[in-house]
């Protein structure tokens, strides 16, 4: 059993075994080395085509395939090229010399549409340098982020290089004779046209008298079909571009939070001066678990800038490159990084297994008719560069060493005692009860009454060296039944809960105004009732 | 000396001439020129032709046109241009006198 290739040749398609197609193509290879240089080889060429064609035509009418011997005799009958060789070359010796030049000579500059990505232009510098064009579009995609004169740069090249249109331009932008592979790729292109307009080939052949219109018909809908493909094409080397300037960018940034120093993080707007491991480090206990969720960070988000650039890289290589083994690595390398984010924060959750509170007393008195003002200290805030804030706590990092803080909560309600009292509620998660005393024990606040005035320092402050295990402090206020209350506006975001007399003033602000603790809880005295219903 | 390649220069400075000739008796289909090419043996392989057909018609003497075929492809029938029809003019000027040189030197080798 012999296998079997068809062809087109002038439009006509043939069956040849495989040995008669490997001779023919070698002939025509030949054929057109032959005439690389003289003007017109593609009809030239043609015109042979045709005869070949004719005469394949003749062979064909006891059997379906042309067989070796027929090829054989067929280019016994049309002559090698060597035998015609001197007609050749004296008749075109005037057009000959300039054009051998340009052959073997000096290269032209054409942008390559053939093997281009966009416009071909780092093809055809590529070309015409000898290089690898890839290093040519890296280097454009580098221009790109170096004040963006890469498009720039592009586009005018783009502009003002022609595009290599002709054979004969395509071998003077590569700057060497036809060579083996253009020709193969002649070749192969040829019989990837015939297999798949076969059907139309056929048709023309049988209905002659209607050829014309279904040629048009067919190149029409060849033309078609092309201009997709080459949409399709573009529209996919356009994503790749797109993935691979993404995933760059992505890369960049990844290099910058994960190995950089810090200064690139920006949460809420505002710049960190910490590095990634400084911010695991007011949580995690152990340093290897720092390192070891690192390592997972890292690789869990690396992963999928690769997977961006893989993409990318494939849609642009036209070759089949088997992108496999690379997309399974990656894969496999976002797993493992998974695991090693997993691992260090379930062993984080035994530090949070055990929550302990400490209350104590800060005032205990007797305390009159007299109205309780509470205000914060009017120096309170923590005036530091670099903090990431998160819910009601405050990451600051001086330096060195970084520190906790955290806002302070207030509730108040009435109570049937007659003093005042305020308690401090300090609360923190450890890995033990101890532990988790110990922390929470460790808060530092700031609450003093002096005179009727009680001031609060808004934040509380984590112990140096302790980590963060949800250390809180809220202050208990309890009021006795007749007592008036006078909460500073400051105050207003540290209320975490204020019984209140809901017949009274609950539809206004609790900051501001003068409130008596009643039975119920506190009534307003000074809002106006229907002020705001 | 290499006595075949003088021979086939001889031939090939011929060519174009003769295939005007054939040309100047009608209008012909590329494989009309090839066999009476061949019958009057002035070449051996067809490969030959075609690179000076096509350089022929470039340079304005032929011109083609297309005419389908019934068991083929559709054929180049080639004829000559006004153009082609003077060249022809001129060159068989030149056949001659070249005829005519060559039998005077031919006969003066023999007197001498």
């Amino acid at each position: 059993m012999n296998k079997t290739i068809s062809i087109n040749l002038s439009g006509l398609l043939f069956n040849l075994e495989e040995g008669a197609y490997e001779q023919l193509a070698a002939y025509l290879k030949r054929l057109r080395g032959h005439f690389s240089v003289s003007e017109g080889r593609d009809e030239i060429i043609g015109d042979i085509e045709s005869r070949i064609a004719e005469l394949f035509t003749e062979r064909l009418k006891q059997k379906q395939v042309i067989l070796e011997v027929d090829v054989a005799e067929v280019i016994a009958i049309l002559g090698q090229p060597e035998e015609y060789l001197d007609t050749e070359e004296e008749a075109e010796s005037v057009k000959a010399q300039s054009e051998s030049a340009q052959a073997t000579g000096p290269r032209r500059l054409f942008r390559s549409a053939d093997d281009g990505v966009l416009g071909g232009v780092c093809s055809g510098i590529g070309h015409y340098f000898g290089i690898d064009p890839i290093w040519l579009r890296v280097a454009f995609l580098v221009a790109f982020f170096f004040a963006g004169s890469g498009p720039v740069i592009y586009l005018i090249l783009w502009i003002a290089i022609p595009r290599a249109v002709t054979t004969a331009e395509k071998l003077q932008m590569k700057g060497e004779p036809v060579t083996i592979s253009n020709i193969e790729r002649n070749i192969k292109e040829e019989i990837e046209r015939a297999q798949k307009a076969a059907g139309e080939f056929t048709r023309r052949v049988r209905n002659s008298d209607r050829g014309r219109i279904g040629s048009f018909v067919s190149e029409l809908f060849w033309s078609l079909n092309r201009l997709l493909n080459k949409l399709v094409k573009l529209l996919g080397r356009s994503l790749g571009v797109f993935l691979l300037l993404l995933g760059s960018l992505c890369l960049f940034i990844w290099f910058a939070v994960i190995l950089g120093s810090g200064s690139f993080i920006s949460i809420n707007g505002e710049r960190l001066g910490m590095t990634m491991p400084g911010l695991l480090d007011t949580t995690f206990s152990e340093p290897w678990h720092i390192t070891m969720f690192m390592i997972g960070l890292a690789l869990v988000t690396l992963s999928p800038i690769l997977a961006m650039m893989l993409g990318g890289t494939r849609l642009l290589i036209s070759r089949r490159f088997s992108f496999k083994w690379p997309a399974r690595v990656n894969g496999m390398l976002f797993l493992l990084g998974l695991a090693f984010c997993l691992i260090p924060s379930v062993m984080l959750t035994r530090n949070f297994s055990s929550q302990a509170r400490i209350i104590e007393s800060v005032v205990q008195e007797e305390f009159g008719n007299d109205t309780l003002r509470v205000r914060v200290s009017p120096d309170s805030e923590v005036k530091l560069r670099h903090s990431l804030k998160m819910d009601e706590w405050k990451f600051y990092f001086n330096e060195d060493n970084p520190f906790i803080t955290g806002i302070v909560k207030v509730s108040i309600a009435p109570t049937t005692d007659n003093s005042l009292s305020v308690k401090a509620e300090r609360s923190a998660y450890g890995a033990s009860k101890k532990e988790a005393f110990a922390t929470a024990g460790n808060i530092q606040f700031f609450a003093r009454k002096s005179g009727n005035t009680l001031t609060l320092h808004p934040y509380f402050k984590v112990k140096q060296g302790d980590k963060w295990r949800k250390q809180e402090i809220e202050f208990d206020i309890a009021l006795p039944q007749g007592m008036y209350i006078f909460l500073e506006p400051t105050v207003g975001r540290l209320i975490e809960d204020v019984e209140l007399d809901t017949e009274t003033g609950s539809h206004h602000e609790i900051t501001g105004h003068y409130w008596r603790s009643g039975k119920n809880g506190l009534e307003c005295t000074d809002c106006y009732p229907t002020a705001e219903s | 000396m290499n006595l075949e390649n003088t021979k086939a220069q001889m031939r090939k400075g011929v060519l174009e001439f003769c295939i005007l000739s054939v040309l100047s008796n009608g209008d012909a289909y590329t494989n009309d020129i090839i066999s009476k090419l061949k019958e009057a043996r002035l070449i051996v392989v067809e490969g030959t032709l075609y690179p000076l057909l096509t350089r022929l018609k470039n340079t304005g003497l032929l011109q083609y046109r297309w005419e389908e075929s019934s068991s083929g492809p559709p054929r180049k029938y080639y004829s000559l241009t006004d153009y082609g029809k003077t060249v022809l003019a001129e060159l068989r000027t030149t056949w001659d006198e070249l005829v005519a040189s060559v039998e005077q030197t031919q006969q003066n080798i023999k007197q001498s």
